[in-house]
């Protein structure tokens, strides 16, 4: 099977629309897409172009660049395991929603074009609306109209972005741009968005906590590293995005500290993370762009980790304040173990997947010797993760009151 | 609860074992430095137990700034939650 018919992620985003036809099918399509999906992926070869004509436009559906199948593999990857973790308790909207938004997160990874781009970044928009939606509750109901607000501006942005500059350039085609006038400014804004860079940064916090248990885990995969992913192909070593990133990466840690509802401490370091990742894609060396990829993987796999334990803990006992839990390591051992792994890697523990791609953004910095960047980022990653996170795994409640609180 | 019942995490004689051994883990850590090349170009980082000193400090100096802004920023846990969704219903 060389031969791709329709872009993957369109697989998904069909196979959602079945979904609601029945228990069983559902869950037959939880298992079976995302797997297909990585077939798809894997079995097209190298460099494989699809090209559609389109209003006078060559439009490129399916592009397979390393970089997008490195996203759309982790991407079908948490379609999986996210799927797994919700098909239990999770309703057939969340399921849907989830599943249209991973679709659409695939698609924008394999296209070769802005407009295709930005079709499957609005309908990656509508399907995150609907996993918060699908908490119901009047908070997730007014945080998700607040999400959409935002997301519906950042998109508004990328589409005047875009139109500028087709008009300017002619060209669709989604490769590096250099920022030459106001059409690139506005298309690295759209982006920027969604990455939850300042002045936009609270949206991550402020939605993510709401959905439920299985959605917030969905939530913290896609949105923000499709927006690294854009990133990463449009705006390599755009100088710019180095303080972006720096001031992303402190604020998450800032306020996390402040915080005290469990998820939300999640949500605010996922903006600490993909600050890291931002940054990284500004210094633009192999090792710095590489870096910015390989953490972009490894922190969807442990942040859902994190996710879903303090989902589980969530589901379990019903509170969401890290003042109302602790000693959680006498009924829920599992549960616990795995949220220590997981909060290991994220503060770069050495052997922890986040030691290693931590260490290739940091060292990027250094081979450039840009000194302040450097100490930058080897401040949050020397010590100080490790104290937050332990605040996070309910586990070790003497450790979180001696550390922090 | 008895001791006899509490996993061995929350034991009294294990929580003990178990500072000791993150002790010497973090002591490791410190003397590991002694015979590591250090890959950074700016000369500091080759100081005795730098990674130990700028963690901590810059630790301290984190939750301090935290602290502080939170005397400006912070509101009450309730403060947006006239609904009273704060603690998520499952069924």
């Amino acid at each position: 099977m060389t031969e791709l018919l329709f872009p993957p992620g369109l697989l998904l985003i069909f196979g959602a629309l079945l979904m609601p036809l029945g228990i069983t099918i559902r869950n037959a399509l939880v298992f079976s897409l995302p797997v297909l999906c990585l077939f798809f992926i894997w079995s097209a070869p190298a460099d494989y172009v699809v090209t559609m004509p389109f209003l006078g436009f060559e439009l490129e559906p399916i592009k397979i660049t390393t970089t997008g199948r490195l996203f759309a593999t982790v991407f079908s990857l948490m379609a999986l395991v996210g799927g797994i973790f919700a098909y239990k308790q999770a309703s057939t909207l969340e399921l849907s929603a989830a599943f249209v938004y991973a679709g659409s997160a695939i698609a924008v990874t394999l296209t070769g074009d802005l407009i295709t781009l930005f079709i499957f970044w609005e309908v990656m928009a509508i399907g995150s609306t609907l996993v918060i939606w699908a908490a119901r509750h009047d908070g997730a109901y007014r945080a998700s109209i607040r999400y959409l607000m935002v997301h519906l501006f950042g998109g508004l942005l990328l589409m005047i972005g875009i139109t500028g500059h087709i008009v300017e350039t002619g060209s669709v085609s989604f490769e590096a741009l250099s920022l030459n006038s106001i059409s690139q400014y506005l298309i690295l804004a759209g982006f920027l968005v969604n990455a939850g860079a300042p002045p936009l940064s609270a949206w991550i916090a402020d939605a993510y906590p709401e959905a439920s248990p299985s959605g917030s885990v969905f939530l913290s995969a896609f949105t923000t590293k499709t927006a690294v992913f854009t990133l990463l192909i449009a705006f390599p070593g755009t100088w710019l995005l180095i303080p972006i990133g720096i001031y992303m990466i402190f604020y998450g840690i800032i306020y996390a500290l402040l915080e005290n509802d469990m998820r939300r401490i999640l949500a605010y370091s996922i903006v600490n993370q993909v600050g890291f990742m931002v940054t990284g894609i500004g210094l633009g060396t192999e090792m710095a762009l590489n870096g910015a990829a390989a953490h972009a993987f490894v922190h969807i796999i442990y942040k859902a980790l994190l996710l879903m334990s303090a989902g589980a803990v969530l589901y379990r006992t019903g509170k969401r304040r890290c003042t109302d839990l602790g000693g959680l390591f006498q009924t829920m051992p599992w549960t616990a173990l795995l949220g220590i792994i997981g909060a290991l890697a994220i503060s770069s523990f050495p052997f922890t997947s986040g030691f290693v791609t931590k260490s290739m953004i940091a060292q990027s910095a250094a081979d450039q010797h840009l000194i302040y960047v450097w100490f930058a980022l080897a401040m949050p990653v020397s010590s100080f993760r490790g104290l937050c996170s332990s605040r996070k795994t309910q586990a070790c409640d003497h450790l979180k009151r001696h550390a922090i609180c | 609860m008895s001791e006899e019942k509490k996993r061995w995490l929350l034991r009294k004689e294990n929580i003990r074992t178990i500072w000791i051994i993150f002790i010497v883990i973090l002591l490791a850590t410190v003397l590991a430095g002694l015979f590591v090349h250090q890959h950074e170009s700016f000369g500091i980082e080759d100081s005795f137990g730098f990674f130990a000193w700028y963690g901590f400090i810059t630790c301290v100096g984190m939750v301090v700034f935290a602290k502080l802004l939170g005397l400006f920023l912070k509101r009450p846990e309730n403060y947006y939650q006239e609904d009273n969704s704060n603690e998520v219903e499952h069924d």
